[in-house]
This record gives C-alpha cells, structure tokens and sequence, in this order.
C-alpha cells in the first residue's frame, strides 16, 4: 500500500510538473485616456544602494508614457544625507518633511498618485512593479484639467506661477493644491548594487515645497464640472551655487488631491521653470 | 466585518451541534490571550521620532484572543485580533485593525481527518512550504482553505491541502496546493541492540498566480530588450525529498528541494534599459534549488551538530511582487546560532534565498556533573564566495555549587552588514564580544542573576570612527522572588563612538545610555509585565527571517494568559 502511494505521488508529480502550461502574452502598452497625467512621488537617496537601479526604472517609465506620467525625488533623511564624497546635499525640510508624509519602510519606494497599495501605505517598495502600477493608475479616466504657466525674471531669479484647475467631473469635499520646484542634471555620486556611480545624473530632485505636502486647500466643498479654480504662486531661486539652482534645469510639477478620495492625487502638470 | 460574523455564527452552530449530540462528553474549552501595549516617548537623539506614534498617535496596543474546544474528535478554533495604532507591522507606520484573525474546524476520524479554515502545516524542514505564526514580527501566513490527512498505516500518512495565503484579515490571491507523503521505518533488531529508523518523506506545493499578477510582471518585462524577456507562465511548482535516519545516538536529516522556474525579481542581474544603458536588477525566470542536512550525534556527555545548506534562486512567495517579510511561502532553516544575550544577539544574519552557501558546526561537552563547555562555529557565503558572516562563539558554564552558577565566554562575529542591513559602502562589521552570566540563589525561593557583555568593533577606516556604533557595555542586574515577582534592570552602553553614534546639534557624538528596568508579575498562568525602554535601532531576528526594527523610547506592558 504504502509503495502504491509513493508511485502515485510521484507519478502526481511528473504529471503536475510535465503539463504543458501555455505561455500568458506579455501584455500590450495600455493606452492612456487624453489628458491625463499622473504623478510619481520617489523616495530616494544618495545612499540608497538600489535607489539608482530604481531611478532608472523611473526614467524609463517617464520616457515610455510621454508627458503623461511626471515624477519627483524626495530626498528625505533616510540613507539621503550627503555621502562623503558628495558635492550637493539634496535634503531639505520640504523633503523631509513629505517622506514622512508619505511614511516608508524602505528605499527605494515611490508613492503612485498617493493611491494605496496592497501594503496599507502610498508607497510601493519593490521598483521592479512600478511600471504594472503605472499601468493600472495611468488608463483611469481624466477627471480634471491642471494647466501652469510660469514667468521668470532672470534679474530678481523670481518665478511667479499661475495654476489653472477645471474640473472634468464633480469632485466632492475638499480639493488641495500642491506646487513643487524640483530641478535636474545635478551630477553628484549615488551609492549602487555593482559599485558607486561617481557621475551619477540625479533627475527631478525636489527642492522646495511652494505649498504644504498634503496640498492647500483650493475648495473645501468641491469642484463642480466645467468649474475652475485659480491659483499664484512665487518663488525666488536661491543664487547659482557649486552647478546647483540652476533655473533651465528646474521643473515645476502642481497636482491636486481630493480630501473624499482618500486624498489621493487626481491630476498632476509638469513644465521646465523657464519655458 | 460581515465574513467575521459568518465564520463566527458558523463556528456556535457547529460547537451547540457538537454539544447536544455529545450529552455527556463536555469536551475541554481553552483558551490564550495575549496582549502588548507601548507607550511611545518621543527621543529624537536615539532616533526615536518622526513616526506617527510618537508625534500624535503616543499609543499603541496589538492583542490576540485564541479559543479552542475539543469534543469527539471535533476540533473548533477561534481568534480575535486587534491592532490599534500599532507599530509591529510597519515599525515606521501606524496599523488599526481587528477582527477575526483566524478559525479552524477539523475533525479527526479512525483514519482521516479533515480541516478548513486557517491552517499551519509546513513539508520537511519548510523549504518548499511553511504556514506558521511569528508575532513578533507578524508574520501569519497560514493557509485559508482545507486539508485531508489519511492515515494509509499506523506507519504511513498522505497529506493534501490547498487554499490561499492569509495577509492580515484577508487572503492573497494566488492559490496554493501541497501534497505530501510521510513514513517511519524501522530497521531495527533489538535483540541485537540494534536501533535504525527511517523517516522519509515526498512532498509537492504549486502556486498559480492570478492573472492580475502575471499581468503585473508581464508590464515590466514588456519594456526589457528582446534578448532579457521570457514567457510568463502562471504555475510554479516545488518539490521535496526528505529525510531522517537514527542510528543509536546518531541522528541524520537530509533535504533537497526543487522549485521550477518561475518569474522573480534579481536585484544582481543587469538590466538593459530602451536608451541602451545599463542598471542593476530584472524580472527573470529561473528555477531553484536548496540542500541542507544535518548530522547530530549525542551520547557520553558529548553532543555534536553538523550542518550545511545551498540555497539558489529559492524566491518563492505567494506573489513574486511582494517584498521583504510579506507572502513568504519558503522558510529555509538558518545557519547561525540562536543568540539571546543582547550584544551577542546585536548582528544576526537574515536567510539569504538567492544565493547562499553555509555550514555550522556545534559541540558541547560535559566534563563532570559541574562543567560544561560549548563552541558554536558558523559560516555563511554567497555561492559567488562574497564573504556574508562568521561566529565563533565559545561558552563554559561552570555549577560552583548548589547555589552559585557561572557562565561565560567570547563571541567574535564578522557581519556584512552592507548585504543584510542594506547600509552602502560600510565595511564588514567585526566584533569581538566577551560575557558573562552569574546566578545566586539567596534562599529557595529568591534568586540573584547578572550578566554582562562588552562589545569591541572594529575600525571603519573610510569614516575615521569605529564601524556602525561602535562599542558597546551591557550590564544587566535581575531578581526573582519565586513564584510571582521578577524585577530586571539593565543598561546598554555606548562605551565608544562609531560612524552611526548619534550626534547633537554641534555634531558633537553622544556617547549614550540606553537604560531599560521590567517588572514581572506571575499569578497562575497569567503573566504581567510592565517596562520602561530605551532602545537602540537593531535587527530583530526569528529563525533567519529578519528586519531591522527603528529605536524605541517609552513604556511596554505586556500580559500572557493561558486558560
């Protein structure tokens, strides 16, 4: 009885091991409603061994939706601080201050419209899934317009920035406006899996915060559709220091979040400061 | 909330049938309650802040309820969760839940027994499959589904089951299915005093994922260049060959495991990206294996233990996405020592599934009814031959007399630390640790105990301080009034500075004492506790599985209860 039994869990087993399981299709490129734009919030550090690995994931995923998908890198204090050989230091108290928001475990992760994820937190840690996140946050219809246009005066170094919010559909409760400068091209050393990356080309790393992380409030009962909503803003760039503040590399990214949605993020823009 | 209810209402129906078929049979009722509590005290300079505990949550609480009954081969369970802002599943984060953590339903007959629910099961030593229970860590990965057991002899069992794994108060979505057959044989004569047994055993685990997640995986690979994509398929499956045989006072077991090739993410294996450059880390698709056996010998005041273990591509987990602790389907045993001193315990080594190769040798003799002595040596390679870990570590316990015993000894430890806590660029810990453990028993009921260890580290050259913290002094000071009371004060010492030693506002290193007093109280079988903390950021261990847990600042209480 016994031999019987182990014949026929082997026999299970081959079986089981010798169907043919046909291959799944690698899914095709999804296709992304006009007009929407999400945001990528990256949590990430100069420190942080896998973060290149993670950063160049993130680029390519910017490069792959053109212009619907825009980012930043929040360089918080976790693994952020300047490494030794460092000739920036790319923390600040805006940074600081939204990776807390944001709360991780982990680095790199990367918070996708502050959805929620399978975890219970907005943040994903694996960098390796990031594109599938993309993928199902991206083909979600476009329910409001974010438009920005900014002036720059290169005497003063102030930018002032108008941001235009209409509403595609009624978004009910309170409706929140964040503004962020980030700027790229900083060339600056970023530890890695296979050795440190002397020349690595930090991209989008947030440098200031024009409104508070969770957003200000822009309506606190709602848009209605077809309604808009102004806002202005102003920023001085600090002067040009050692490559860095730099305004033709800089970005400035709005996006807004809806207090009944969890507070997740609805629609986002992105433009380069000086265009 | 409504499912909770259903399983609840389920469970009374079955146990008042139970109880009015079975008269006069009561059956017996158990129970277990457990519950922790912190008090969180903001302390930025040991880096207990900036998580929500400690600026506005200040509270935090995690209990479970077990109850059982047992009733003509009837066997009911139940237990109660609640998290209510707690840290213990994120420590950076805040979880509120509660709800039905857990039920079961089995019933044994002559020859079969059949279980739904949440089931615990694990084949072999766990390494193609493990449900179990680890609270300090959270881990509860039991399986929500049913299990068959027939009884084929009084020698031989075969074992089916099949359902998903629980995460919190729900399931994964990918389903798994296991089956197993295990025996005893014995060889033995005893007429010629001649004892070998035999307990093999085959076992079998398959994972399907669910579309939504080959769908998942399937959008990153769409972006790899053509010569880095493979096809995605659905199953996984993973077999188990295993063994135990003793010989007298030999005992031997002996494992090989094989998972087929299935979709897991790589962080050591190059990436091509669309612009043609270069990054660490890819989806790929590889099979795996793990060996490991263990050869012990105990007799003549000698016991010997001798192991060893190749683990490669062992990534198996109820989704190839989740991270970290989450979704584990695999438990591959440790190859370290289980260490409970605290400086010794400081680096502990987290079980490499990737790439792991490992031995671990441990010998203890008792010299005489007064002396004991043990050495402990393990060490632990990537199968690339990059150095992970080593211990030695040496005891000797000495039993003065009746009333005095002494223990003591040296451990020295070399710890990757940039492989295990993630930390770049910082070299391999080394430390030197010597320590000691004295108890004094004053009279039958009250007892005095001290231990002490001084942990020396080495030099992180680069940094111009000492490796991590540095060094370290432990002194611990406990009284037991037998049968109710415990009282435990302890302090760690930050003796020298190291590169990670906190600094204050003029960058100035803070030599720093983290001080922690307990008290215990027993009465029957419940156990209080109530503590003061102030601990330093450190990796918690449990069975290899790791994390590396941020500092603590407040108050503890904690109750056990068995009923």
């Amino acid at each position: 009885m016994k031999h019987k039994s182990s014949y026929l869990i082997a026999a299970l087993c081959l079986f089981l091991h010798s169907c043919d399981e046909m291959c799944t299709p690698i899914p095709d490129p999804v296709t992304v409603p006009d007009g929407r734009v999400i945001m990528i919030e990256e949590l990430t550090g100069v420190s942080c061994t896998p973060c290149a690995a993670a950063s160049a994931i993130l680029e390519d995923i910017l490069n792959n939706y053109d212009g619907a998908v825009v980012a930043y890198g929040v360089h918080g204090g976790f693994q952020s601080e300047p490494r030794p050989d460092s000739k920036y230091n790319f923390v600040n108290d805006d940074a600081e201050e939204l990776e807390n928001y944001l709360i991780n475990f982990s680095k790199p992760a990367a918070s996708f419209n502050r959805t929620e994820s399978p975890d219970m937190s907005i943040v994903y840690v694996q960098p390796a899934s990031w594109q599938a996140i993309v993928d199902q946050e991206v083909v979600k219809p476009q329910v409001a317009d974010v438009a920005i246009a900014s002036t720059y005066d290169q005497v003063s170094r102030r930018v002032d920035i108008d941001i235009s919010i209409r509403s595609l559909e009624n978004i009910t409760g309170g409706v929140n406006l964040v503004v962020a400068i980030s700027e790229s091209n900083l060339i600056d050393p970023q530890s890695a899996v296979g050795g440190d990356i002397i020349d690595f080309k930090h991209k989008h790393v947030l440098k200031k915060l024009l409104t508070s992380v969770a957003g200000d409030p822009i309506a606190s009962s709602g848009i209605n559709t077809g309604e808009s909503v102004q806002a202005t803003y102003s920023y001085t760039i600090p002067a040009e220091v050692n490559g860095e503040w730099i305004p033709e590399n800089m970005e400035i990214t709005a996006f807004i979040t809806a207090d009944d949605r969890n507070g997740e993020i609805q629609q986002a823009a992105q433009i380069h400061l000086t265009e | 909330m409504i499912k909770n209810c259903q399983y609840l209402l389920l469970l009374l129906c079955l146990l008042s049938s139970t109880l009015i078929t079975a008269q006069e049979d009561k059956g017996s009722f158990t129970g277990g309650f457990q519950t922790s509590a912190n008090v969180f005290i903001r302390d930025s300079l040991i880096g207990a802040f900036n998580i929500p505990q400690y600026d506005s949550g200040l509270f935090g609480v995690q209990s479970w309820l077990d109850l059982g009954y047992n009733l003509n081969g009837f066997d009911l369970s139940v237990r109660f969760d609640m998290f209510n802002n707690s840290n213990l599943l994120n420590p950076n984060d805040s979880y509120t839940d509660e709800g039905v953590g857990r039920w079961h339903i089995e019933k044994r007959m002559e020859k079969l027994s059949i279980k739904i629910g949440h089931i615990y099961d694990q084949i072999g030593s766990g390494i193609i499959y493990r449900a179990y229970e680890e609270r300090p860590l959270l881990i509860d990965n039991a399986l929500y589904g049913g299990r068959l057991i027939y009884r084929l002899s009084d020698e031989w069992e075969l074992k089916a089951f099949a359902g998903r794994q629980r995460f919190l108060f729900s399931e994964y979505e990918p389903t798994i299915k296991g089956a197993t057959l295990e025996g005893f044989i014995d060889l033995g004569d005893p007429e010629k005093d001649r004892h070998l047994t035999l307990a093999p055993g085959i076992g079998m685990v398959n994972r399907t994922l669910n579309q939504e997640a080959v769908n998942q995986i399937g959008s990153s690979i769409r972006n790899y260049v053509e010569e880095q994509r493979f096809g995605l398929k659905r199953n996984t499956f993973a077999y188990s060959l295993y063994n135990t045989v003793h010989y007298g006072s030999l005992s031997w077991y002996a494992e090989a495991a094989y998972k087929s090739g299935e979709s897991f993410f790589n962080p050591f294996k190059e990436l091509i990206l669309s612009d043609g450059s270069t990054t660490d880390g890819r989806w790929v698709r590889e099979a795996g294996t793990v060996f490991y056996s263990s050869l012990s010998y105990a007799g003549n005041g000698l016991g010997i233990t001798v192991e060893g273990k190749r683990t490669e591509n062992f990534e198996f987990r109820a989704d190839p996405q989740l991270t970290l602790l989450r979704g584990l389907i695999t438990y591959i045993p440790p190859m370290n020592r289980n260490n409970t001193y605290r400086l010794t315990a400081r680096y502990s080594p987290a079980t490499q599934l990737l790439s792991e190769q490992a031995f671990q040798v441990d010998v203890k003799y008792r010299w005489n009814k007064k002396l004991t002595t043990l050495v402990n040596v393990s060490t632990i390679n990537s199968l690339e031959g990059e150095k992970l870990y080593r211990e030695i570590y040496t005891e000797l316990f000495y039993k003065y007399s009746r009333k005095l015993q002494l223990k003591g000894g040296l451990q020295m430890v070399n710890y990757n630390q940039e492989l295990y806590e993630v930390k770049p660029g910082v070299p391999l810990v080394e430390t030197i640790t010597p320590y000691v453990d004295i108890l004094y028993k004053i009279g039958r009921k009250k007892s005095l105990r001290f231990e002490s260890q001084l942990m020396f580290i080495g030099e992180d050259e680069k940094a111009g301080f000492k490796q991590d913290y540095g060094n370290w002094v432990f002194a611990l000071l406990e009284l037991n009034l037998a049968p109710h009371w415990s009282f435990v004060a302890s302090d760690m010492y930050n003796s020298s500075a190291g590169k990670n030693t906190p600094t204050n506002a003029d960058g100035e290193k803070q030599l720093l004492h983290y001080p922690r007093f307990d008290i215990y109280y027993t009465q029957k079988t419940n156990r209080f506790s109530l503590s003061y903390i102030k601990q330093v950021e450190g990796i918690v261990c449990s069975g290899g599985i790791c994390r590396l847990e941020p500092a603590f600042s407040g108050f503890n209480f904690t109750l056990n209860s068995t009923f």
